[in-house]
């Protein structure tokens, strides 16, 4: 597939739901684990480490996590792997970590050169014919779609489209491809989200991108 | 004081949050939704310590605006945006203005996975496979020299690395062509670990009657 145009910027993020101790989610913490390295955990940029909250950025990655929600998040496309591997290693060792949800995410900024082609993308997704009465030139802001899960799992497969306008028209495209997990008899959660991760993260990375390059083939 | 007020505006927001905005994913999650008693018990512990205020969360999370600290707990999405929007009855929180800070970007051309086949005095051997086409698989020589003197440790065979050619769009303006090693971290196993593995296999070994 003809990756036509080439994005913006680009990441990727994991975001998991379920029950988390912030505290101990700290740079020293995964350098200890043999995680990250230790020159990255010593040169981190610490926002907070909280009961509450534990928020730090390393360059290549940004980690964020609360009490339920833990995400990592990468616009550097190199490290991709390395940060599916930093939460497949973090959750193998908190494997007692109740986790509910994961979402595997990608998402694109695409610059609109042509203005006319950014509206139209609008005009595609949303036909202002029914709000011509409504709204005085009405536009697309943001907007979501979702489906049903391909592979069987449970989960489904979300797409947002936002549109801005500053410098240069453009579109951000996320895709959160959400997975639920359930408590089984054996294993526990944590567990399960790092066999998913495994098992289905290349998929959704692929399956993501050609989604994201057929839709802009019909809109652009 | 401030905790209680700070609480029951979240239960006004949540409940206003899940009267106004149902979302059809929403409608597809309550289906089969159990709450955190039901799952894990009644977390007694959190009802008595100290929180910090969810304004204040909102300042270090990407949260979609200070309602959405509130967010689905199924919302598994990547948060992009922060706006902190004032709230009717929300002390504002002062915020010194951000600056936008321009940063590095770096894309790949091509990206192999490696695994280390063979390690010489000043040098790996390593099988590469091309991570767009897992079919195309090529042996290389790579000289220690250009790996990262903190991932030489964790060189011996078998050991996976990623190696990433590509640009490296600087915050400054300048393009870089790069060329990235990183091996591959997973946890340290301990000597604790292997002997339980090791306990492990023995038992399934017996209960398998395995000769």
């Amino acid at each position: 597939m003809i990756k036509d145009p080439q994005p913006k910027i680009q990441g990727h993020s994991i975001v998991l739901l379920g029950n988390f101790n912030p505290k101990i989610f700290h740079p020293i913490w995964f350098s200890s684990q043999g995680l990250i390295r230790d020159s990255e955990a010593q040169e981190a940029e610490i926002q907070i480490i909280h009961p509450d909250a534990a928020v730090f950025s390393l360059g290549w990655m940004k980690l964020e996590v609360t009490a339920q929600r833990f995400m990592v998040q990468t616009n550097q496309e190199p490290y991709y792997e390395v940060i599916r591997d930093l939460v497949q290693g973090t959750f193998s060792l908190l494997r007692y970590t109740p986790v509910k949800s994961m979402g595997i995410n990608r998402d694109y900024n695409f610059l609109i050169g042509d203005e006319q082609k950014w509206h139209n993308v609008g005009h595609t997704l949303a036909p202002k014919e029914i709000w011509s009465d409504i709204l005085k030139v009405p536009g697309l802001e943001e907007m979501s779609m979702i489906g049903e899960r391909t592979d069987g799992l449970k989960g489904f497969v979300k797409f947002e489209i936002r549109s801005y306008k500053k410098e240069e028209p453009g579109i951000l495209l996320l895709v959160n491809n959400h997975f639920d997990i359930e408590k089984l008899d054996q294993g526990n959660t944590a567990d399960i989200a790092c066999n998913l991760l495994t098992n289905n993260w290349k998929s959704c990375m692929t399956e993501a991108e050609n989604s994201v390059y057929n839709l802009l083939a019909k809109l652009l | 004081m401030n905790l209680t007020c700070f609480n029951s505006i979240s239960h006004l927001h949540a409940a206003e949050e899940s009267h106004e905005s149902l979302t059809l994913t929403d409608a597809i999650n309550s289906q089969y939704a159990l709450s955190d008693d039901e799952l894990y018990g009644p977390d007694l512990i959190s009802q008595f310590r100290q929180k910090l205020p969810e304004e204040r969360l909102a300042m270090y999370t990407n949260v979609k605006g200070i309602n959405s600290v509130y967010y689905s707990k199924r919302e598994t999405e990547r948060s992009t945006i922060t706006v902190l929007t004032p709230q009717v009855g929300v002390k504002p929180i002062l915020q010194l203005p951000k600056t936008a800070k321009k940063v590095d970007k770096s894309n790949s051309l091509q990206k192999w996975e490696g695994i280390v086949l063979e390690l010489k005095e000043d040098r790996i051997i390593a099988r590469l496979t091309n991570l767009d086409n897992p079919l195309q698989e090529d042996e290389a020589e790579i000289p220690l020299s250009e790996l990262e003197p903190e991932d030489l440790n964790l060189i011996q065979p078998g050991s996976v690395f990623y190696w990433n050619i590509g640009y490296l769009d600087t915050g400054k303006g300048q393009r870089l062509r790069t060329s990235l090693i990183r091996f591959r971290r997973i946890p340290y196993i301990t000597k604790k670990q292997i002997q339980g593995a090791a306990i492990d296999a023995e038992d399934l070994r017996q209960f398998i009657n395995w000769e």
